[in-house]
């Protein structure tokens, strides 16, 4: 029991830097179903500790590290700001994921066929560094004639969603395991912008000392959740919260996946997740601007007959060149379609396992395999590859190690651990060990554990 | 068993309690924005018709004025710390030009004058620079008019208006602002 506790407390831990998607195809989780709706179980049922089933943290930032900005020194943080200013490109990236599993269970059918079901809430953000932007936000124009500002860089896209699930993976033979999920998104909270066009560019010229030039202008902001009818931005938490519960802007997703057994020791596990979209019409405001304009100042003309309006002139000639609009007109957006796969090969002592149908499995205590994780993301998609080894230290208690490149790093050093104490399966992952003793360093932190009955 | 999880958790405790020691400070966001942000201002070109009326009589002075309402709003009104007006002249006619500028509020009162440039004949380079600080003049954030004058003093050379001379004037602003 002691060794059990100490195993407790080290797997909570030790999840401090993990990422969910280390359990992919790991151990006997009921949370793999969630990653694989074709991932093979053994188990009767499960039901997941309210609230505690599973959740995962997950914040990313490509282009510098925590240390580059609050490393405490006596350096001043401008000075800092502007060397990452200077480091990032319009690639990096900042991406925050959270998602709590609020209830979660399954059953089996029949010896063939296993059906699960829940509800997570999931926030998901990711911003693009428009570095542009940001330097003529930081600097102004003007130490930068002649350069265009390119506003295409404006790439983000922010959810706050609640997902009801239902899935079901089928045995078809001895070699191969299918399944499918079907989700209901509700949203409530929306931002998104994205293929946004256009450069702003102060150069010198022969009628003014300056001129603006405003160049191919064609961005769009889409919001739901954020400006109620009323045009006011006041919802609260408790709004947001219920407004996932099926209260929000409702879409439909699909997951599908498959395990395959080449042999008794190769194996390879798939999964498309969120292939679904979710329709925003629930206090929707949009935001779009288009046109081109030159701004070479006011000319005077001196003309004491027909004096003008000069101010006015240039607003008028401004909103003919650039339209801007606010609508509230509804749009669909795409959910970030994750794609899985894993290539396993089992080796070494043999152990048996006996399920409900009183049959029995046998195991291998160790195998390698790699791995591939993308999501499709606004601007490209984000890939992982990670190599990995599993050990099973019993026939309760599994481990894996694991080697990850992805946009963060190329050295991202994993360990996950599965393990189960009568019928309570805990789980909990770390992917980034090098980064635990240099925290200042890391790229990412995240952090993901779980806990389920499981009845064999 | 034991030999193979205390190990580990000894290793992982180490590693998580030292990453909770970071040599972090999150406390030290203190990020001031100083953005300077050139805009272009005024500009025009006079010939010597606008200094002749109908009846080929010159002109001592002419003026025009317009409306602007950039201070109106709130980022500017905050975070304006210094405005720098630079002017161009080239000046093509064989006399001279005195300029006055004016920047008055809504009220006509004036909020911040120019020296006055004197613009020799024949002057293509003439070049001056203004700068209005803030904390100095704090009633120019009321500003809402930018007038001219261009005067003519009078001399023993008249205008010939078939000879086609041209005064150019250009000015573009920087704004200095800190957030």
């Amino acid at each position: 029991m002691k060794k059990y506790i100490l195993f407790l407390i080290l797997a909570i831990t030790t999840s401090i830097n993990s990422q969910q998607q280390l359990s992919f195809s790991f151990g006997e989780i009921p949370q793999n179903l969630l990653l694989n709706p074709g991932a093979e179980t053994n188990f009767r049922s499960h039901y997941g500790i309210p609230v505690l089933s599973n959740f995962s943290f997950t914040a990313g930032f490509t282009g510098f590290t925590l240390a580059d900005l609050f490393l405490n020194d006596s350096r001043d943080f401008n000075l800092k700001f502007e060397e990452v200013l200077k480091k990032i490109d319009s690639d990096d990236y900042i991406n925050i994921n959270t998602v709590i599993e609020v209830l979660s269970a399954g059953f089996r059918i029949d010896d063939r066929t296993y059906v699960s079901f829940g509800f997570y809430e999931e926030l998901d953000i990711i911003t693009y560094l428009p570095k542009d932007i940001s330097e003529l936000i930081y600097y102004g124009n003007e130490p930068f004639l002649n350069r265009p500002f390119s506003i295409s860089e404006l790439v983000v896209k922010a959810d706050v969603l609640g997902v009801l699930h239902a899935g079901m993976s089928r045995k078809i033979d001895e070699k191969l395991t299918v399944g499918g999920r079907v989700k209901i998104y509700s949203s409530s909270l929306n931002i998104e912008t994205n293929n946004n066009f256009g450069t702003i560019t102060a150069t010198n010229n022969n009628i003014n000392i300056v001129r603006q030039t405003l160049d191919n202008l064609d961005a769009e902001i889409r919001t739901s959740g954020i400006i109620d009818s009323n045009g006011d931005a006041n919802q609260s938490s408790n709004d947001i919260f219920s407004n996932t519960l099926l209260g929000g802007n409702l879409g439909l997703g699909f997951d599908v996946g498959l395990t395959y057994h080449f042999s008794h020791q190769l194996e390879f596990t798939g999964s498309i997740i969120d292939l679904g979209f979710i329709k925003y019409s629930k206090n929707t405001r949009n935001f779009t601007a288009k046109g081109n304009y030159i701004l070479d100042g006011i000319n005077f003309e001196y003309n004491t007959d027909d004096p003008s309006d000069y101010w006015e002139q240039l607003e008028e000639d401004f909103n003919e060149n650039v339209r801007t609009e606010e609508t509230e007109n509804s749009y669909i957006s795409s959910r970030p379609i994750k794609i899985n796969a894993a290539l396993k090969y089992s080796f070494g002592k043999k152990r048996s396992k006996f399920f409900y149908t009183k049959t029995h499995k046998q195991y291998y205590y160790n195998s390698i395999g790699f791995q591939f994780h993308t999501i499709m993301r606004p601007l490209k998609p984000q890939f992982s590859f990670t190599s990995f080894y599993e050990k099973s230290l019993s026939k309760k208690i599994h481990t894996k190690f694991t080697h990850t490149i992805n946009d963060y790093s190329s050295a991202i050093f994993g360990f996950a651990t599965s393990l189960q104490v009568g019928k309570l399966n805990i789980f909990g992952m770390l992917d980034n060990i090098l980064a635990v003793t240099d925290l200042a360093s890391a790229n990412n932190i995240s952090l993901n554990f779980g806990f389920n009955i499981v009845i064999d | 068993m034991r030999f193979k999880l205390v190990p580990l958790q000894i290793l992982f405790c180490i590693a998580f309690f030292i990453s909770c020691t970071e040599n972090l400070n999150f406390n030290q966001i203190n990020l001031e924005l100083e953005p300077t942000i050139n805009v272009p201002i005024v500009y025009f070109e006079l010939n010597q018709n606008n200094f002749l009326d109908e009846f080929n009589q010159e002109i001592s002075a002419v003026s025009d004025i317009t409306v602007f309402r950039i201070l109106e709003t709130t980022v500017l009104k905050e975070n304006l710390i210094e405005l720098k007006i630079d002017f161009e002249v080239e000046n093509g006619f064989n006399r001279m030009f005195l300029v006055k500028m004016f920047i008055l509020d809504d009220n006509d009162n004036i909020t911040h004058t120019f020296n006055q440039f004197t613009i020799e004949a024949g002057d293509l380079n003439y070049t001056a620079t203004g700068t209005i600080l803030i904390e100095n003049t704090s009633e120019f954030l009321n500003s809402t008019r930018f007038r001219t004058d261009i005067i003519l003093p009078p001399t023993s050379t008249n205008l010939n208006p078939n000879i086609e001379k041209i005064f150019k004037f250009r000015s573009s602003g920087t704004f200095y602002l800190r957030f």
